[in-house]
């Protein structure tokens, strides 16, 4: 037999303590677990990049991810295992808490009329701040009684352009009830569906680096942030001083609602957790500790 | 007769042994402490501080919670100060562990709303009792 | 229609900059500390004023910007700064010195070697954390001095949870020892074995 065809039947397996130690080191810098039964899902995953990185077995890919310079590798992974995918009202029981419980505690003691301030960064190609607009329109009894501005920002600008398109495939729509799209949508031929324009150009969108002090300081007072699915790839130092700058750009009681898998845990101590029936949420409070 | 009758699904056994939540930073800490658990017939969840530890016993009704005093982002005091304030989790029956002995750190732990202290390293046995002890068990 | 397309984001008008002044540190605006403290990363001259006040800042972030500023400086006077804030009775201090001597790696190393060899048991439990983080050429050898010298069972406790995330098999003779040295804690054999098969991955592999 040929050495390549030696070295092709020579597989790589990944041992119970391995795996083991895989998950501890996952769960520490996450706070995501997998159960026994995601073994198949785990293992395949991290053969793959042990394969992809070019490292020599399970040992030198931990070795690996503990250098300085490993964090590309490391959103590659996580990004691998987790599901990453978006569409309109996306984790709706976020969009349920804002409507019947973050935004009644944010206008309690303020007059009709008054501005309402959301952001959602990153705001990818636009489902979760379009989602947040329909669901207030549509669920929040007193949407009408304030001024509502929706902030959208992200780091790439191609997301950001396709966003502003407004152009979206049955698949984003899955979750809508035909009346739904019947309402906010009109069919843009072989593209799918365009959202019409009085959304569209409701949310502004913005190109915005997180880690950017300056960049992050342009917004301010702003009542509620989503942030999903991103503080999950920043290293430790990076995610604090992002949430830093988010608890900067919130007004004083401003609430913050991180995706479904993460937590502040991992990150900062600069938020109080808020529990409600939906979503468990951060909220800034008043000043220095 | 306008009786509707409905055969009733097979019952899915529910799950009603306690559930425990272990809040330490340390992992070979925790994965002793639901080896132990586990074996005593107790569910475990575990959280590596306070706020993962808060926003675990936020979610889930647990009987009792295993809680360490040093941790980062939010210490043992300050998660049990917030686990007694939050009316979902106020009664929630809480075993503190110290690396310390001092009877300073005693008085203080109770005083955070601690239900009993342990010092660390923390035996089996020990363990075992204590957990029992607070979730109202006989020990026999 | 109830939603209200947002203003043009503004620009920024106040810049950091380098030239603040050391007083601003004392400010009483929080982002005005912070900037201070930030203004001063470059500045070396400044590590003793930085570490000063960390002594009386409350502001958590603040705090973070004044140990950014001084991980930023580097180097072994730095580490000597940053050192004491490990024995605070403040959790925050403890957690930002920790964090900061993580970063000053090698500049850190004497600074560790001391805190390790410190009366305190929380204080040499919070040193050998810090090797957690660090490269294994560092961290190893520290690792098994405690395993072959450290009296207190729960330094030794903290020191095995580390072993077991970043241990390399040049620990499995110290972990040895150390399971000889505790034959009667439970704990601690449980965790030295817990360790040594992270160490060791008992690979399966098949042919």
């Amino acid at each position: 037999m040929s050495v390549l065809a030696q070295r092709a039947t020579a597989t790589l397996a990944i041992s119970a303590s391995e795996y083991q130690k895989f998950c501890e080191y996952f769960y520490r810098r996450t706070g995501i677990s997998f159960a026994e039964n995601k073994r198949y899902f785990v293992d395949k995953r991290l053969l793959d990049r042990i394969q992809k990185t070019g490292a020599s077995g399970v040992e030198d890919y931990f070795a690996r991810l503990r250098r300085h310079d490993a964090n590309d590798e490391i959103e590659i992974l996580i990004n691998l295992l987790t599901i990453n995918e978006t569409y309109f009202y996306r984790e709706d029981h976020q969009l349920e808490c804002l409507a019947n419980g973050i935004l009644p505690e944010v206008v309690s003691g303020r007059r009709k009329g008054d501005g309402i301030r959301i952001w959602s960064m990153p705001c990818s190609t636009g489902e979760e701040p379009y989602s947040i607009a329909i669901y207030l329109l549509e669920n929040w009894p007193q949407v009408d009684d304030y001024d509502i501005e929706i902030m959208a920002s992200d780091i790439d600008t191609n997301v950001l352009r396709a966003a502003e398109g407004g152009i979206y495939d049955a698949r984003s729509l899955h979750r809508l009830s035909p009346d739904l799209v019947r309402k906010y949508f009109v069919s843009a031929g072989a593209e799918g569906f365009k959202l019409i324009d009085a959304i569209r150009q409701s949310v502004r969108f913005t190109k915005v680096n997180a880690s950017d002090v300056a960049e992050m300081r342009r917004f301010g007072s702003i009542d509620v942030i989503f942030c999903r699915n991103m503080l999950i790839y920043f290293d430790d130092r990076s995610r604090r001083q992002v949430v830093e700058s988010f608890y900067d750009s919130l007004g004083q009681g401003g609430f913050i609602c991180l995706g479904h898998s993460e937590s502040m845990s991992r990150i900062s101590s600069l938020f109080e957790v808020r529990k409600f029936p939906q979503a468990i949420v951060y909220q800034k409070c008043g000043g220095p500790r | 007769m306008n009786m509707h009758l409905v055969m009733p699904a097979e019952p899915v056994p529910e799950d009603v042994s306690p559930q425990i939540l272990v809040v330490d930073d340390a992992t070979v800490v925790r994965l002793y402490y639901r080896q132990i658990l586990e074996r005593e017939g107790y569910r475990v969840e575990e959280a590596i501080n306070g706020i993962e530890g808060l926003e675990k016993a936020l979610q889930i009704p647990f009987d009792l919670c295993i809680v360490d005093v040093n941790m980062p982002m939010m210490d043992g005091y300050t998660f049990l100060h917030a686990l007694r304030r939050e009316p979902v989790t106020h009664a929630i029956p809480a075993l503190m562990t110290t690396s310390e002995a001092g009877p300073e750190d005693h008085q203080t732990a109770l005083r955070a709303g601690a239900n009993a202290y342990l010092v660390k390293p923390v035996s089996r046995d020990q363990l075992a009792l204590y957990v029992a002890a607070l979730l109202g068990r006989s020990v026999a | 229609m109830p939603l209200i397309r947002p203003a043009a984001v503004a620009q920024d008008t106040i810049a950091e900059t380098r030239e603040l002044r050391r007083d601003q540190l004392d400010g009483n605006d929080v982002h005005e500390r912070r900037r201070a403290a930030r203004a001063l990363s470059g500045d070396p001259a400044a590590a003793p004023v930085l570490a000063a006040h960390l002594e009386c800042e409350l502001d958590p972030r603040v705090r973070d910007a004044l140990f950014g500023s001084l991980v930023a400086i580097g180097g072994t006077r730095v580490a000597e700064l940053v050192a004491p804030f490990i024995g605070s009775d403040d959790a925050g201090l403890r957690g930002g010195a920790v964090e900061a001597l993580k970063s000053l790696e090698n500049d850190a190393v004497a600074t560790l070697d001391a805190l390790m060899s410190d009366p305190d048991v929380d204080v040499r439990i919070l040193a050998i954390e810090v090797t957690r983080a660090w490269p294994s050429a560092l961290a190893i050898p520290r690792l098994v001095r405690v395993f072959e010298l450290e009296p207190h069972v729960n330094v030794c406790a903290a020191a095995v949870d580390v072993a077991t995330e970043v241990g390399t098999s040049d620990l499995l003779e110290a972990l040895q020892v150390l399971r000889s040295r505790f034959a009667s804690e439970p704990y601690l054999l449980f965790a030295v074995d817990i360790a040594s098969d992270r160490i060791c991955g008992n690979p399966e592999r098949s042919a």
